[in-house]
């Protein structure tokens, strides 16, 4: 039995040697000589000034929430928006239903609304200019002029004027 | 045998087992194996219609183009066709950093394979169909070199064009008449050229564009045909999706997986070379340094603006669209601190044949251009989107490796490669 216990003990230690990732040490010494690249055309790997002052997230957060109906950030309007491209694809061009109510879930009809977003990691904005091309009647307006150029993580910003009230709301997308 | 040769053997099949080794590389998991499936070329779709082209099908057209792309009647010093720079047996490019047509061009000439896909042309998306682009170099004084009007008396003193133009479009206008139809004119920056087309009528002009807008339309029709064929990467992902372990290791090198484990996972690659031919069509700043101060190295910035003002443009009098078909143009992003020194996403397929790299040759090898993704150097207009890499030499090798991979033939039947008969 002890030795079954030893041969279980060494089969984990090897499991572990064979899977851990590599020691910090090994690592550094790839980045070292990385940046003794650098160093060699006289600009050391620290020397990326542009992307020093860099605010831009480095990954997708944690149950990011990406339901297609959500308040507004006041919580002035109820929103919904569906992608009349399903799934949505990259690089097609395409147009969404956006179906706007207020609270108390009555439509909200002529409202203004100014379509904006991008890639929050990546700092750009829509590849396109989407715009509100028809008001269907009923709370419900025609987005189009939507294409998403990548996948990741994607926001579409909605900027909404009633008249009466002013909110925006943020719809995240993970395109892949 | 001894306890302690036990546990080695133990251990040693373990180790087998478990360790990543070579044909442990092979294997892809069920989204590794749908983002190969969307670089595969069997997942290009049919040629996107063109609506506004109306011949853009048409095999006679096609024809007619063909003998116009090769044909150096069509500049101002007779030597000049658009295959001067598209030359088929360099994968529809020059080799060259910069063009040079009837003087230097200051961009690099990119491929036309696959370019019937893309929605923008040139590498600031000045133009927004085929055939609108294939107009731009013709008057260009340092490409062509030519006016409108001098093509349109060709193709009239021309029997033979003259009869396949009217088999497609319709009537050749006689453009002869001089007094009407000046032998250099069009709406262009040459002072000259410019005085004799503001000196002739309204329906003079219209006639002369028209005949014009068709030659671009002929062209596009046979441009559309040059598209590319299976790459040994394509054939690596089919045997990938067909789970075909043995031809996988026949096809790729554990450097050239790597690599490809590089192109779709840290090395960003695929953000914008994404789809079937490796491009989203779109417009980045990569930070690359323009060789002079020239007005154009704006990028996208201008060329939006110049698209919008286009006669050609899809909305133009002289497009076959229709309003909804022109989407792109419609909703185009005008403005937008990305558009400054931003240009457009080439694709990656035939890289092996199309180098030197980038919108003004700037990079001369594939090794040059991974090193400057790898450090992304900062912008000297706008502002790049590339973050450094910090890539290891190996790494950077098997990037390489792998995108020499997608070097293939063309899908383009033999007699389109060259002059017709």
């Amino acid at each position: 039995m002890a030795q079954l216990g030893l041969f279980i003990i060494g089969a984990f230690a090897a499991l572990f040697l064979v899977l851990a990732p590599p020691p910090a040490a090994a690592q550094m010494k790839m980045e070292g000589g990385h940046g003794a690249a650098h160093n060699q055309r006289g600009k050391p790997a620290s020397a990326h000034g542009a992307h020093q002052a860099d605010t831009r997230p480095t990954k997708i957060p944690e149950h990011l929430d990406v339901a297609r109906t959500k308040f507004s950030e006041q919580a002035k309007f109820s929103v919904n928006v569906t992608s009349r491209l399903d799934p949505v694809t990259i690089n097609k061009m395409h147009s969404w239903v956006l179906n706007l109510k207020n609270p108390d879930g009555k439509p909200v009809r002529d409202a203004k609304l100014d379509i904006s977003g991008g890639m929050p990691m990546h700092g750009h904005g829509l590849s396109t200019a989407p715009r509100v091309t028809k008001n269907l009647g009923d709370g419900k307006y025609l987005i189009e002029g939507v294409r998403f150029n990548m996948a990741g993580w994607w926001e579409l910003k909605i900027v909404i004027d009633s008249g009466h009230h002013k909110d925006n709301v943020t719809f995240n997308l993970i395109l892949k | 045998m001894g306890r302690i040769e036990f546990a080695i053997a133990f251990l040693s099949i373990l180790i087998a087992v478990v360790a990543p080794g070579p044909s442990h590389a092979q294997t892809w998991t069920a989204a590794e194996r749908s983002i190969l499936r969307s670089l595969w070329i069997g997942s290009l779709p049919q040629l996107p219609k063109d609506s506004s082209n109306q011949v853009a099908d048409n095999t006679e057209a096609a024809k007619l183009g063909q003998k116009l792309f090769f044909d150096m009647r069509f500049s101002g010093n007779k030597k000049i066709a658009c295959s001067s720079c598209h030359k088929p047996e360099k994968g529809f490019a020059d080799g060259l950093p910069l063009a040079q047509g009837m003087g230097a061009v200051p961009r690099h000439t990119p491929t036309i394979i696959g370019t019937a896909y893309s929605p923008w042309f040139f590498w600031d998306g000045r133009k927004d169909s085929q055939w609108s682009q294939a107009l731009g170099p013709m008057e260009s004084p340092v490409e062509h070199g030519g006016t409108r009007t001098e093509f349109a008396k060709i193709l009239y003193s021309n029997q033979a064009y003259r009869k396949s133009y009217e088999a497609i479009f319709d009537e050749l206008r006689d453009t002869t008449d001089e007094s009407r139809f000046p032998n250099i004119a069009a709406p262009i920056d040459d002072p000259q050229s410019r005085a004799a087309w503001d000196a002739m009528k309204e329906g003079d002009r219209q006639i002369v564009s028209r005949i014009y807008s068709n030659i671009g339309k002929a062209i596009a029709a046979y441009e559309r045909l040059i598209i590319p064929g299976p790459s040994r990467f394509d054939q690596y992902v089919e045997a990938v999706l067909n789970g075909d372990q043995a031809t996988q290791k026949e096809l790729f090198t554990d450097d050239e997986i790597g690599g490809l484990r590089l192109f779709i996972g840290k090395g960003n690659c695929i953000e914008c070379h994404n789809g079937p031919l490796f491009t989203n069509n779109d417009f980045h700043n990569t930070g690359l340094t323009p060789r002079t101060d020239a007005p154009g190295n704006s990028g996208r910035a201008a060329g939006v603006k110049s698209v919008q003002a286009d006669e050609f443009n899809c909305l133009g009098p002289f497009s076959d669209a229709e309003d909804a078909d022109c989407g792109e143009l419609k909703f185009a992003k005008l403005s937008g601190a990305e558009l400054i020194g931003s240009f457009k996403t080439p694709t990656l397929r035939n890289l092996g044949k199309t180098a030197p790299y980038m919108h003004e040759g700037q990079l001369s090898t594939l090794s040059a251009v991974v090193d400057f993704y790898n450090r992304a150097p900062k912008a000297k207009i706008g502002r790049s989107e590339l973050k450094p890499l910090r890539l290891t030499e190996t790494e950077l090798f098997r990037l390489k490796r792998f995108l020499m991979t997608l070097d293939g033939p063309l899908m383009v039947p033999q007699a389109l490669m060259s002059p017709p008969r």
